[in-house]
């Protein structure tokens, strides 16, 4: 359904990066290799689904400045560590920044694979729902005004009737509006309404 | 950085009388920096400039004494602190000086240091003399200083130790992150708060006021030499700290930058040692002789001296003749003693010297060294002897508490720079090791496909050669760090190496319970090698040794020093400990390899480094009756081969 995933392996010592793209290019995998940090975020920016197989020590950026720059990005792929000496502070650090694994050099091939096919399942997941949410956004950016003022209000749970006498108007007008955003957004019920208002992060207090 | 100094003194500065009369101090004036200048105190107008002050400002000199001159030249940021503080000052001073800037006639600003005495006519000020400093450079090097901060502060964040600064009423203005860690705090949570709150007492030390000038950017200012500081950690746990100071101005002012360095291990260890080598020293001087007068015919004992209580007996109750006394020795002491008084006193003649261990009355044994000596009354056989008996007790047992504690400090330095080693090793050889295995779990999967590209393959076999030899270059670096200095050779005697060995460790063997055997060859060639080091590796097996036999009933430790067939120097120690596991035997030698809770795992391996040195060889053998046997071959000298 999408493309194919990517691999992206960010060490900085040369044999280790070198066996770890052959390692999961035997495996199948489409890998790309980079020296370091600033290397990787001089790429375009992924547009399909990956991850990214990080050392913690490096020479100038470290793995764990990347993850912060890279949640930055708006793009948050998810991150694989391997570390020759790991402690316990910055496996917390790393885990606690959304890392998928942490690794100790030397690792096994099969733990190496397992944790960046969760990696890769979470970076889809993480697409899929920005795709949603953007189809929303477009539907919602379809709605008129007045229909985006009677969606937030009905979503917050108000009757036609409130929602009347909240926007000095009459209830039957009211009625034509709902039915004309929940067409637009796509809603089969008020319920399937309501749960793209929280998608949107729509409230009343959006209006005014 | 220093304010500008709005402060009254006390004396008039400038010479008494009018300038115009004082026309050779004018004259030297005019040839300075400094510029001279009289105005009257009512319409604060200047009457009289120093001519050098066409070149400060730029202006001509009739300028300067056109009405309100001083006013509408001052620099609009100083000019309603200048005013008013001329004002009050004129009101209330004889003298004052501050400091201020003027815009110059090219626009710049000039910073001045002004000197004022107020010249007053009944009690009304009626003529105001003052000197006027250019003093800009300083000014703009107190800038330049304040410029570096971000430089300052982000070399305190990479720096290795524990850094606070203080201001100067002791509040934390920032620390690094290694101080949070060390005193165990939040990020952020120290800044703000008092320096006393983490170095108790430490404020008033590092005071900026303390002598070393008003400017300078950094520098040390004093090191404690007065020993380690106190200092708190967040859960109220104090430790030593060892403590630098350095002054440091920033924008907001000066502040002290202290380097903390947790220092408990060093006192601890120091502490212990200074108190061993303490009791040492006054068993030393206290240990009080006493003379025993022997009565040879009859064995009768004549005591001079406190024994009875030295010993524990009821008065006279110790032993007042030979035979008595003999009981009272150890039995393992009694032959050797009578032997040498018979043959030294009775038979040569002569005074003699021995160490024996005497029975006190709670059945523990005292360690006697005792002279005796024949009393000469003329010739033939003596009638009596002298013996003076010190009890050394206290001092061999402090001697080998002494002994212990250095060994405790040598390992904590050993130790703790291994603990910095291994972090690193770790690292260092994690990156082969991960290569490797990459490496080879690519070439299996690549090799189960259906037409394995078999050149492919030959390149990931060719990396993890080198990988394995990238690993081995570490740990060969590690071993050549571990050997030290490079080794001094000397002729030496196998033999008297190891009995040097034994004495060093017999008072730590015979309190274990262990006993010794020794069977070493006579008449052998010496060899050339590194006494320090074979010692070094001595004591390395007789300390495994002595660890394999712990709470043993029938511990039993043998030396053995002889010539193989070949040539080569044989030294092993044997014990009855449970002996080697085989699987044990193929690593035993390698580094961080321990069969014990807690160690290093580097004694053994240091054995071999230094006797491969010596183009030498481990040998260990697995004895059938239990326990192991531990040692060394060296090769013949060359002259030796022939």
């Amino acid at each position: 359904m999408m493309e194919e995933p990517t691999v992206f392996v960010v060490d900085d010592d040369p044999s280790v990066r070198r066996s770890v793209v052959r390692l999961l290019e035997s495996a199948g995998l489409r890998v790309e290799g980079f020296p370091s940090g600033e290397a990787f975020l001089e790429r375009e920016t992924p547009r399909g689904p990956g991850c990214v197989v990080l050392d913690v020590r490096m020479s100038g950026m470290s793995g764990l400045e990347l993850q912060r720059r890279l949640h930055a990005t708006g793009r948050p792929m998810a991150i694989v560590f391997i570390t020759g000496h790991g402690d316990v502070p910055m496996s917390v650090a790393a885990m606690k920044g959304g890392a998928v694994d942490f690794l100790l050099k030397p690792f096994d091939d099969e733990a190496l694979l397992a944790a960046i096919e969760r990696a890769i399942g979470r970076d889809r997941e993480w697409l899929q729902a920005q795709q949603q949410l953007a189809v929303l956004r477009a539907r919602y950016d379809r709605l008129t005004p007045r229909e985006q003022q009677v969606f937030a209000l009905v979503t917050t749970g108000m009757l036609n009737k409130q929602v009347a006498a909240q926007l000095g108007t009459t209830e039957k007008t009211i009625k034509v509006h709902r039915a004309r955003a929940m067409a637009k957004m796509e809603a089969g019920s008020v319920a399937d309404l309501v749960r793209h208002a929280e998608r949107l992060q729509i409230t009343a207090s959006h209006l005014d | 950085m220093t304010a500008p100094k709005d402060t009254p003194t006390h004396a008039p500065p400038a010479p008494s009388g009018s300038v115009e009369r004082a026309f050779g101090f004018k004259r030297l004036l005019e040839a300075t920096q400094i510029v001279q200048w009289e105005a009257d105190a009512q319409t604060r107008d200047f009457t009289y400039v120093g001519s050098q002050a066409e070149r400060l400002l730029g202006y001509p000199l009739a300028r300067w004494l056109e009405p309100a001159f001083w006013r509408t030249h001052l620099h609009p940021d100083d000019l309603e602190r200048v005013l008013r503080f001329r004002e009050e000052a004129l009101r209330e001073h004889e003298a004052y000086e501050f400091e201020y800037r003027m815009v110059a006639a090219g626009g710049q600003s000039v910073w001045f240091h002004d000197v004022v005495a107020v010249q007053r006519l009944d009690g009304v000020a009626a003529v105001i003399r003052g000197f006027l400093i250019d003093v800009s450079k300083r000014k703009r090097a107190e800038a330049t200083a304040r410029a570096s901060e971000a430089r300052v502060r982000q070399l305190i964040e990479q720096a290795p130790d524990a850094i606070i600064a203080a201001r100067a009423n002791g509040q934390v203005a920032f620390v690094n992150q290694q101080a949070e860690h060390l005193f165990g705090y939040q990020s952020g949570e120290l800044v703000g708060g008092q320096i006393e709150q983490v170095l108790p007492g430490q404020r008033t030390k590092q005071s900026p006021e303390l002598p070393g000038g008003q400017s300078g950017p950094v520098g040390p200012m004093t090191v404690d030499g007065s020993g380690p500081a106190t200092a708190r950690c967040a859960d109220g746990r104090t430790f030593p700290a060892a403590v630098n100071f350095g002054r440091l101005e920033i924008d907001e002012g000066l502040v002290v930058v202290t380097t903390v360095r947790d220092v408990s291990r060093e006192v601890e260890a120091e502490q212990a040692l200074r108190q061993s080598e303490e009791r040492f020293r006054i068993a030393a001087t206290l240990g009080a002789d006493i003379i025993a007068e022997v009565d040879i015919p009859t064995g009768g004992v004549v005591w001079f001296g406190n024994v009875d209580e030295a010993m524990g007996f009821e008065r006279s109750a110790f032993p007042r003749t030979m035979d008595g006394l003999r009981e009272q020795l150890h039995p393992d002491d009694r032959d050797r003693v009578q032997r040498a008084i018979e043959r030294e006193v009775f038979a040569r003649r002569q005074a003699v010297s021995f160490e024996c261990r005497m029975r006190a009355k709670d059945r523990s044994y005292r360690h006697w060294t005792v002279r005796a000596a024949p009393r000469s009354d003329g010739d033939g056989r003596p009638k009596t002897f002298v013996a003076v008996c010190s009890d050394v007790t206290e001092q061999i047992v402090a001697r080998a508490e002494a002994l212990q504690h250095r060994d405790a400090l040598a390992h904590v330095a050993r130790v703790s720079s291994l603990g910095e080693l291994t972090g690193a090793v770790a690292h260092e050889l994690n990156q082969p090791l991960a290569a490797i295995l990459s490496n080879a779990q690519a070439a299996v999967r690549l090799l189960d496909r259906a037409a394995p590209d078999l050149r492919q393959v030959g390149e990931v076999l060719h990396d993890i050669v080198a990988d394995d030899r990238r690993a081995s270059a570490i740990i060969q670096r590690l071993r050549e760090m571990m050997r030290g200095e490079s080794p001094s050779r000397e002729r030496i005697d196998l033999g008297t190496v190891v009995r040097e060995v034994r004495e060093i460790m017999r008072s730590g063997l015979s309190m274990r319970g262990i006993a010794v055997l020794s069977e070493f060859a006579s008449d052998l060639p010496a060899v050339v090698a590194d006494r320090i080091q074979i010692q070094q590796v001595v004591v390395n097996l007789v300390t495994n040794a002595m660890q394999a036999m712990e709470e043993l009933s029938e511990a039993r430790l043998t030396f053995r020093v002889f010539q193989r067939d070949d040539g080569w120097q044989v030294v092993t120690v044997s014990d009855t400990g449970p002996g080697i596991a085989p699987p044990m035997l193929a690593t035993m030698f390698d580094p961080f390899n321990s069969s014990r809770e807690g160690g290093l795992g580097m004694g053994l391996s240091i054995s071999r480094s230094i006797i491969e040195a010596h183009d030498g060889e481990m040998q260990v053998e697995h004895l059938s009756a239990g326990g192991a046997t531990v040692g060394f071959a060296l090769p013949p000298t060359r002259d030796d081969r022939r």
